[in-house]
C-alpha cells in the first residue's frame, strides 16, 4: 500500500534518514520504533508531505506521492496525527472533526458534516465533549480528538505519531482497543510511531526499528524486540546477550 | 417560527433606519450615521481575512482607495454613473488583492501585517506622483445633477444597503464550509493542510472577497466626498481604525466588527463633542488598552462568556447553602 525506496533526508550536515526502504501492507498495523532523534517523525513528515526527501521515492497504491503538497497527500487518503497534539483550539470538538469531513469527504453541507462527525465522535467515545472548545480538553481526550479528526477525512492509511505517550495504563489499553476497532470496523491501515514498548508489542503485526536514520530491524514484534541491533540501539553493546 | 420572531427586531430596526431621511434630520446627524455605515462595511469585510482567517491586514484602506479612484476616473472620462462605476471599482480592488495576496499570504503574523502596511504607502506614493490620477492635487468631481438633500439621502440608503449586505456576507461565510476552512487556517495552518484543505487557495479567495466590498463602497464614496485626495482615501489611520474596531468587538464572529464599529463611532463622537477633543483621545486610547488587556477576544465574546457564567452560577447551589 505505502512503499518507500531508498529515502534520504539531510538537514544541513545531519543525515536524518539514510537510504531507508520500508513498506506498509494493506490492512496491517505496522509500528515504527527507535531511540530519540532516530528519524521517526522525520519519516512521517516526509510521507505526509511536510518535508521533501533529498533522494528516494514514496508511493501510495502505486501512485508516486514524493513531491506532492500535504493537502494533496491527504486527499489521496493518508491522514496523520501530531506527536504534540494540535487541536484547533477555538473551535468546538465537533467542528474540529467537521472541518476534515467537509474538505476530506467533499461534503458541502455543514449540517450533514456535523452529523457525520457526531457518528465519529461516538465511535471514539468523545461524544459527550462535542460542544467543548478543543483547547479545554485534557490530554487523553486531545489525543482521542487527534485520531477522530484524522478519521474525518475518511483515510485509507492512518499515521499515528506517539498516541500513547503521556497516557496512563488504563488509557493506553483503551487506545489500543480503539486502534484495533479502527482497523476492524473501518478497514483502515495503520502505521504508528511508539515508545511504549508493551503497547506496541501488543498492537502491531510488524515492527520496523530505526537508529540514526538507518533501518536496523524489520519483522514480527518478538523478533524485533530481541534483535541484537535493536537492543544495542536502546541500551548499548554491553547488554546484547547471545 | 422562532427564526421569524428572532429576525423581527433587526429587520424592523433596519426599516427604521431606512425611513430616517424622510424625517429630514439635521444634515450632521445623517452624515454621522453614514460614516458609521462606512465603518461597518470596512470592519466587516476586513474581518473575513483578519478575523476569520487570522491574517492581520493593515492594507484594507488601499482597497477602499482603489475603489474611490476607479469610479472617479470612470466618471470623469466616461461619465459613468457612480452606482454602475462601483462594480468595476470592486473588481479592480479584488484584482489588486489577488496580485498582492499571492506572494504576501505566504507570510504570517507580523510579517504579513508589515507588508500590507507598506502596500498602502506604495499605492499612496504612486497615486501622488501620477498626474493622470490627479497627482498630489487630487481630483474635483462634478456634482451630481440633483438636489443636495436628495443626493445625501440616496448615498445614505445605498450605504445602509451595503452595510446590511456586508454583515450578511460575513454571517453567511461564518456558517458555511468556507468559514470553517478559514477558521482552521487561523487556528493551525499545517493541521488544516492535513485535513485536505488547499490553504493557499482558500486564503486568496477570502482576501479577494474581503477586498471587493470596500472597493464597491469606495466607488460610491467618491461621489459623496466629490473631492478626492490620496491623503484622504489612503489614510493609514483608517486602516488602523478598522483593525481596532473589528478586534474591539471580537474578530471571531460576524457580530464583533458590527458592535465594534457602531460602539466606537458613537463613543468617539460623544467624547469629541462633550469633552475636549484632546481628552477624548486619551480616554479613547485608555479604553482600547483596557479592552485588549481584559477582553482579548473582544467585547462580544467577553459578554457571551459572562452571561454563560452567570447562567451557571444561577443553577448552582453550593453545598454550604444546601445545609442551611
Amino acid at each position: 500500500m505505502l512503499k518507500g525506496t531508498n529515502i534520504t533526508k539531510i538537514f544541513g550536515g545531519l543525515i536524518a534518514i539514510s537510504k531507508l526502504d520500508f513498506e506498509v501492507e494493506k490492512s496491517s498495523i505496522v509500528g515504527l520504533i527507535g531511540p530519540n532523534g532516530s528519524g521517526k517523525t522525520t519519516l512521517f513528515n516526509l510521507i505526509s508531505g511536510f518535508l521533501r526527501p533529498e533522494e528516494g521515492k514514496i508511493s501510495f497504491n502505486g501512485d508516486e506521492i514524493t513531491h506532492l503538497k500535504p493537502y494533496q497527500i491527504a486527499r489521496f487518503g493518508i491522514a496523520r496525527t501530531f506527536q504534540i497534539v494540535r487541536p484547533l483550539k477555538e473551535l468546538t470538538v465537533l467542528d474540529n472533526v467537521a472541518t476534515g469531513v467537509l474538505y476530506g469527504r467533499g461534503t458541502a453541507d455543514i449540517k450533514e458534516a456535523r452529523s457525520d462527525s457526531l457518528d465519529l465522535l461516538r465511535f471514539t467515545g468523545l461524544e459527550s465533549k462535542k460542544d467543548t472548545h478543543a483547547g479545554l480538553l485534557k490530554l487523553a481526550d486531545r489525543k482521542r480528538l487527534e485520531v477522530t479528526r484524522a478519521l474525518g477525512i475518511r483515510p485509507q492509511l492512518l499515521l499515528l505519531d506517539e498516541v500513547f505517550a503521556g497516557l496512563n495504563q488504563k488509557e493506553i489499553d483503551e487506545a489500543i482497543q480503539l486502534i484495533f476497532r479502527i482497523r476492524r470496523e473501518m478497514g483502515i491501515t495503520i502505521f504508528m510511531i511508539e515508545h511504549v514498548m508493551k503497547a506496541i508489542m501488543k498492537a502491531c503485526d510488524r515492527i520496523i526499528a530505526v537508529h540514526f536514520g538507518i533501518k536496523v530491524a524489520d519483522g514480527p514484534p518478538d523478533e524485533v524486540a530481541n534483535a541484537p541491533k535493536v537492543i544495542e540501539a536502546y541500551l548499548g553493546t554491553g547488554y546484547v546477550t547471545d | 417560527m422562532q427564526k421569524i420572531i428572532k429576525s423581527i427586531v433587526p429587520v424592523s430596526f433596519i426599516f427604521l433606519l431606512a425611513f430616517l431621511p424622510i424625517l429630514q434630520p439635521p444634515a450632521y446627524f445623517l452624515s454621522f450615521i453614514f460614516k458609521v455605515f462606512l465603518y461597518i462595511i470596512l470592519a466587516e469585510s476586513w474581518n473575513l481575512i483578519g478575523g476569520f482567517t487570522g491574517y492581520l491586514s493593515f492594507g484594507h484602506v488601499a482597497f477602499f482607495g482603489i475603489g474611490v479612484y476607479t469610479s472617479a476616473m470612470l466618471f470623469q472620462h466616461f461619465g459613468l454613473s457612480p452606482f454602475i462605476g462601483a462594480i468595476p471599482s470592486g473588481l479592480l480592488s479584488s484584482a489588486a488583492a489577488w496580485i498582492i495576496g499571492y506572494p504576501c499570504l505566504k507570510l504570517r503574523g507580523p510579517y504579513f501585517a508589515v507588508v500590507t502596511l507598506c502596500f498602502v504607502f506604495i499605492i499612496d506614493l504612486v497615486v501622488k506622483n501620477w498626474t493622470f490620477l490627479g497627482g498630489s492635487e487630487g481630483i474635483h468631481l462634478k456634482l451630481l445633477p440633483m438636489d443636495i438633500q436628495l443626493s445625501r439621502s440616496i448615498f445614505y440608503e445605498t450605504f445602509l444597503g451595503l452595510a446590511v449586505a456586508s454583515v450578511l456576507v460575513a454571517r453567511w461565510v461564518q456558517h458555511t464550509k468556507f468559514g470553517l476552512g478559514l477558521a482552521s487556517i487561523r487556528e493551525d495552518e499545517e493541521v488544516a493542510q492535513t485535513l485536505c484543505i488547499h490553504t493557499a487557495d482558500l486564503k486568496i479567495k477570502a482576501f479577494i472577497l474581503s477586498a471587493f466590498i470596500p472597493g464597491v463602497a469606495g466607488g460610491i464614496y467618491a461621489y459623496y466626498i466629490s473631492y478626492i485626495h490620496p491623503d484622504i482615501v489612503f489614510d493609514i489611520n483608517i486602516s488602523i481604525l478598522i483593525v481596532l474596531m473589528a478586534l474591539f468587538g471580537g474578530g471571531g464572529s460576524w457580530a464583533g466588527p458590527l458592535v465594534g464599529a457602531v460602539f466606537l463611532s458613537i463613543v468617539n463622537e460623544f467624547l469629541s463633542i462633550f469633552i475636549r477633543p484632546e481628552f477624548a483621545r486619551i480616554i479613547y486610547g485608555a479604553m482600547f488598552i483596557a479592552v485588549i488587556i481584559f477582553m482579548p477576544d473582544g467585547i462580544v465574546t467577553f459578554f457571551k462568556k459572562w452571561m454563560g457564567i452567570r447562567k451557571i452560577q444561577h443553577s448552582y447551589t453550593s453545598p454550604v447553602d444546601k445545609e442551611k
